[in-house]
């Protein structure tokens, strides 16, 4: 496991501490600040769940894109799904303990918060591996142009659907995945990021097994 | 068994709607008139066979509109086998533009008949007059007159009244009638009774509790007409006196009012009439929604703490930076994060338990109880809540919603209550929301003011009231130790004067803006009065709501005894 296919190295460590810090901020400004019903009342933004979550589903979206960007700088190939898996489950892992602090902002929601985190997890890996695909096969495009059509579509991703299926979109999905969990609703999120895996992970296999990669 | 019966009943009861056979009435308000926005006296009738069949009725009222939003507030009134053909009922009618609809229930909640009433044609918004008995003239323009079984049967459904005229009732009052009305006075109503020869067809030991004269009794006028007389209660007052020697006798029961004028009705004309009208002065049942509007949002927010989450932040990284600093040997890295990162989230989690997490609705509750001859109960419970959702509450009357601010855009949401019990109401992220109810209390305390010797009082309450006053000729005096069960003297020092009180701060102050002015300026009277208080958080902790609660009981008693 030593070397360039490790699970751990220092670009992977610093990037899980980026989704970390994130999280952790997020977090912070989602506890409102000691003070008065009124004063409370006259700065509330009205939000379906604290802030953290609405930030959680796009960190794990760039995430998973950073981590899809890595795997493909570094040409891994043997086993490079499973490796995003580990790296996925590990950066969610490392800021679990935020997210259980985060318990104390919904009480009673507890089912919600796990299906939160699990529907992050798919989120970010269908973005790791949507990202070592294009990493992987436009190696003849600028970096910077790489960089645009990444983010470019990981946005479309995250806002577009808010205006017609916010369900569909991980900052709508999040929210209603963490007040209102119903078999039916939490169907549907994860039909969109699993959907998008079934599609992904083959055309990645694919494009490995023909040996193009940067 | 019971089930073939029931619906051989049902079918009998469907096969007389059939026929044609009115199976449900429903009468509101005083003779069709009631005040949008306060509490409705609610009367149905039901058929022989529906009422063998129906377990329960609910009373469903519909507010608002399509474009500002609307909401259903729902009434289940359970029917005990011990209920008549008449059901009554008060129940809050906020608007007049949908009909009420009254819906006959099985014991699975079928519907087995239902009627609707149009609410437009009755629909008041000031205050009613209400005539009971024979006048020989209307009292004042628009005064509604009803007949003495639809008076409603508990206080709060006289709330919306201006005042109350009792003329000739040859059939008297009913007992349950003459209580509410008593405990509707003591809380802030206005009742004016006929003397003369009306004044025997409803005499009672209610009445003569609240009535201006110690030992009323009847004279023969020199018009062969009769008059009431009688020694004058401490604190009465005459305000007016006829040209032919009638009089207007008044004095305060509790926070109302009663009158009381020396001949029958019949013997009053037009103009008479309308110069008592214009004296009487109008029933004012104390409002507790100001204060604590004004309150409610100065409560603390109760939220997790900020530096335990940047602690939880810090360590996280630590974890993350450890990983680093060992990311040569890769399964210890990865055993850091995964050692440290659990061994915080059992801390953090066990940290954020029930005691450190949100609170999502906070409450602010007055419960003011008003003792006289009776005792009358004034509750108002203002809600704030940070996340959307139904909050219940159990009280045994349905309470009324009051919405803060009304405006154009103002939108209302459902409620449900069942009557007895208790129910729940919508309340949205942000927006305060107002229950107000009201209850029967028994006069639990007793206060006789001695003079020079001081105040006597006497407790059957089983607690202790920890923080209690007496006021008196506009000064307080703080009662040490408060009101403990049992009877004692309290012998009163120096007090301060009601202003000097309020400037100097302190408990008084707390008390008195919680009570707000209405209440504390007619304590200022030349009666007695003990003003006790108990104060207390509710802390309710379910997964569904977590909600805190500051509750003040406040007890206000009228002495007895003299006046200064």
């Amino acid at each position: 496991m030593r070397g360039e296919h490790a699970v751990i190295d220092r670009g992977v460590a610093t990037t899980f501490m980026g989704f970390v810090l994130l999280n952790g901020v997020a977090l912070l400004v989602s506890i409102p600040m000691p003070c008065r019903l009124e004063a409370y009342r006259a700065a509330l933004i009205p939000l379906h769940a604290p802030v953290l979550f609405y930030v959680y589903a796009l960190a794990c979206g760039v995430l998973g894109a950073r981590l899809g960007t890595l795997s493909a700088m570094r040409g891994e190939r043997s086993f490079a799904v499973s490796r995003l898996v580990a790296r996925i489950a590990l950066a969610n892992v490392a800021s679990l303990p935020l997210l259980l602090y985060a318990r104390a902002l919904v009480p009673g929601r507890e089912t919600g918060l796990v299906l939160c985190i699990m529907y992050g997890g798919v989120v970010a890996l269908l973005w790791a591996v949507a990202g070592r695909w294009m990493g992987s096969g436009h190696g003849h495009r600028r970096p910077a142009v790489q960089w645009a059509l990444k983010y470019g579509l990981l946005a479309l991703y995250m806002f577009l659907p808010l205006l017609v299926v916010p369900i569909a979109s991980p900052l709508g999905a999040a929210p209603r995945l963490l007040s209102e969990p119903t078999v039916g609703s939490a169907l549907l999120a994860f039909l969109v990021p699993l959907g998008g895996l079934a599609v992904m992970t083959p055309l990645l296999w694919a494009r490995m097994r023909g040996g193009r990669h940067v | 068994m019971t089930h073939n019966w029931r619906a051989v009943l049902a079918a009998v009861a469907v096969a007389s709607l059939s026929f044609g056979a009115a199976a449900v009435q429903v009468e509101i308000g005083f003779s069709d008139t009631f005040r949008t926005g306060y509490y409705c006296p609610v009367r149905i009738f039901l058929s022989s066979e529906l009422r063998q069949t129906a377990t329960a009725l609910c009373v469903s009222h519909r507010t608002g509109n399509p474009w500002h939003g609307e909401a259903t507030n729902d009434v289940r009134v359970p029917l005990g086998s011990s209920a008549g053909q008449w059901i009554d009922t008060v129940v809050p009618i906020y608007d007049f533009a949908v009909p009420l609809e009254v819906r006959m229930l099985d014991d699975e909640d079928r519907v087995l008949d239902s009627a609707q009433v149009e609410l437009r044609a009755g629909a008041r918004s000031e205050p009613l007059i209400v005539t009971v008995g024979e006048f020989p003239h209307p009292v004042e323009p628009g005064a509604v007159a009803v007949n003495t079984e639809a008076l409603p049967r508990v206080w709060w459904g006289y709330e919306a009244l201006g005042t109350l005229w009792i003329g000739r009732v040859r059939e008297g009052l009913p007992h349950l009638a003459w209580e509410a009305i008593s405990r509707w006075v003591v809380a802030g109503g206005t009742v004016i009774v006929f003397g003369g020869a009306d004044l025997p067809l409803v005499d009672s030991p209610g009445l003569r509790r609240l009535l201006p004269l110690v030992s009323p009794q009847l004279e023969r006028r020199e018009d062969g007409g009769y008059a009431v007389s009688g020694e004058l209660r401490a604190g009465a007052d005459i305000p007016w006196t006829g040209a032919d020697g009638l009089r207007l006798i008044t004095h305060t029961v509790g926070l109302g009012r009663l009158y009381l004028v020396t001949y029958d009705a019949a013997s009053c004309d037009r103009d008479t009439l309308q110069e008592i009208a214009a004296l009487v002065r109008a029933a004012a049942v104390p409002s507790l929604l100001e204060p604590t509007a004004e309150l409610l949002l100065t409560l603390p927010l109760q939220t997790p703490g900020h530096a335990v989450a940047v602690g939880v932040l810090a360590a996280s990284l630590a974890v993350l930076a450890a990983a680093l600093f060992v990311v040569r040997r890769q399964r210890r890295s990865v055993l850091v994060i995964v050692c440290g990162a659990l061994m915080l989230s059992v801390l953090s989690g066990l940290h954020a338990n029930r005691t450190k997490q949100d609170v999502t609705t906070y409450g602010l509750e007055t419960n003011v109880r008003i003792i006289s001859s009776v005792g009358s109960e004034i509750h108002c419970v203002g809600l704030y809540k940070t996340v959307s959702g139904m909050s219940s509450w159990t009280s045994p009357v349905v309470p009324r919603i009051e919405r803060s601010p009304e405006s154009l855009v103002a939108r209302y949401f459902d409620s449900r209550w069942t009557l007895g019990e208790g129910g729940e109401v919508e309340v949205n992220a942000g927006e305060d929301e107002y229950l107000i109810s009201y209850s029967a209390v028994a006069p639990a305390i007793d206060v006789r003011f001695d003079g020079e010797k001081g105040v006597q009082i006497r407790s059957d309450l089983e607690e202790t009231l920890g923080e209690a006053y007496v006021v008196l000729d506009e000064r307080l005096y703080a009662i040490p130790g408060g009101v403990r069960p049992g009877d004692w003297e309290v012998s009163l020092g120096e007090g301060d004067t009601l202003a000097q009180a309020w400037r100097s701060g302190g408990a008084w102050r707390t008390l008195r803006r919680r009570l707000g002015e209405d209440i504390v300026s007619r304590l200022a009277s030349d009666r007695v009065w003990l003003v006790a208080v108990r104060w207390r958080t509710r802390v309710d902790l379910a997964p569904e709501e977590r909600r805190k609660v500051s509750v003040a009981d406040v007890t206000l008693v009228e002495g007895r005894g003299g006046t200064l």
